[in-house]
């Protein structure tokens, strides 16, 4: 699972307020390359909840990756940034499209409820008596 | 990449060894599946570069076609574990990188706007009532751009109906027709999504006003599309 779909995934037991965001707990990563894509990056940033990423991220075992406060667009997207190593850029990439949790567990915040993550899929899956009608 | 080429690589993919008859289990056949997505992406720009879900992933025929056409992002949602090992292995076979959830699509809550589109052949219902609407309900309330579904042609008028007047869809278009070996037509839709939570007001109607053209390219295409299919 990339960090991106932990921006985007909540938890649905009865009862809950926003269900969002789950906390993580992380017990082994991988990390995948891909071709950074400037535009998808500008497109996909004000719908990222950057706090919820920066969480992830530390929890996933790379705390210094990203700022905790979201860095100005001027310097996300400055001319030739992507080629830089090290960039705000390349980072907001490594961390939402590069690393994978392959082994840990989501917590829902506002039950508490835990969601295994086995071989890289979260198992969402609800007890009846969880589910809402 | 070519259409030809697409339906090759689906070709390809490992199916359902077992399938389970109760949650509609078939792979989506590599000829519908690959216009599917070609259309989506060839006549509508929804899936290159793009943050794409598929709901109910089975084997993982529509989340791989989507990964092929260079989606950025890729989630295979299933109820079912060993679809999801199915869709994995499928993907990695193909050097592809697609993330997967285990959820019942019902139960589902995604949040904020960050998938723009879902492609998805829910079940149909036969089995267990409701099942195509709880899909496409969901579907419309999960994309920010565009839903691609398929649904048997038997239930057009009806799903058009509902998705335009329960699940606020601004259209609800059939690209294309085509017969299933099983002999039922089946049909892709292309409903445009309401965009009730996006961003500022200048933004939303610069969206729509997307969506409406991408709708009425979308009518001078139609009959391309079907006669691809
Ligand atoms: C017609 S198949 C889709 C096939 C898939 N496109 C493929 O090519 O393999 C329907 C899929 O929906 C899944 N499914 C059925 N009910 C579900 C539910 N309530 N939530 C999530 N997935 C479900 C089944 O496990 C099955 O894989």
């Amino acid at each position: 699972m990339r960090l991106l779909t932990h921006n985007f995934l909540a938890s649905n037991v009865k009862g809950v307020s926003t269900g969002y965001p789950l906390a993580l707990e992380v017990a082994k990563t991988s990390i995948k390359e891909v071709e950074l894509n400037v535009d998808f990056l500008r497109g996909i940033l004000p719908k990222i909840d950057w706090r919820a990423l920066f969480a992830a991220t530390s929890a996933a075992g790379f705390p210094e990756l990203l700022a905790a406060e979201q860095p100005p667009e001027a310097e996300l997207f400055a001319e030739g940034a992507a080629a830089v190593e090290g960039s705000a850029i390349r980072r907001l990439h490594h961390a939402l499209l590069e690393i994978h949790v392959e082994e840990g567990t989501l917590v829902c915040p506002d039950s508490g409820r835990s969601f295994p993550i086995l071989k890289g899929v979260p198992n969402m899956l609800l007890h009846e008596d969880e589910v809402r009608h | 990449m070519k259409l030809k080429q697409l339906e090759g690589l689906l070709g390809g993919l490992t199916q359902f060894s077992d399938p389970k008859v109760e949650l509609e289990q078939y792979a989506t056949g590599p000829h519908i599946a690959s216009r599917m997505l070609y259309t989506a992406e060839n006549s509508f720009d929804d899936i290159a570069g793009k943050v794409v879900a598929d709901f109910g992933c089975g084997c993982g025929t529509l989340a791989v076609a989507s990964a092929l056409l260079d989606a950025e992002h890729v989630a295979g949602i299933d109820i079912d574990l060993q679809s999801l090992e199915l869709a994995q292995e499928n993907a990695t076979d193909l050097e592809l990188d697609i993330d997967l959830i285990q959820c019942d699509i019902k139960n589902l809550n995604l949040k904020g706007l960050l998938v723009d589109t879902v492609v998805m052949n829910p079940p149909f219902g036969t089995k267990r009532k409701g099942a195509d609407m709880e899909f496409l309900s969901m579907g419309l309330k999960v994309a920010s751009q565009a839903v691609y579904s398929l649904h048997k042609t038997s239930t057009r008028e009806y799903i058009k109906k509902a998705a335009l007047r329960n699940c606020n869809a601004i259209s609800a278009e059939v690209l294309c027709e085509v017969i299933l070996n099983s002999g039922f037509w089946a049909e892709t839709m292309s409903f445009a999504s309401h965009l009730l939570c996006c961003g500022s007001t200048s933004k939303r109607s610069s969206i729509s006003q997307s969506i409406c053209g991408a709708l009425s390219h979308k009518l001078e295409t139609k009959g391309k599309a079907s006669s691809l299919a």
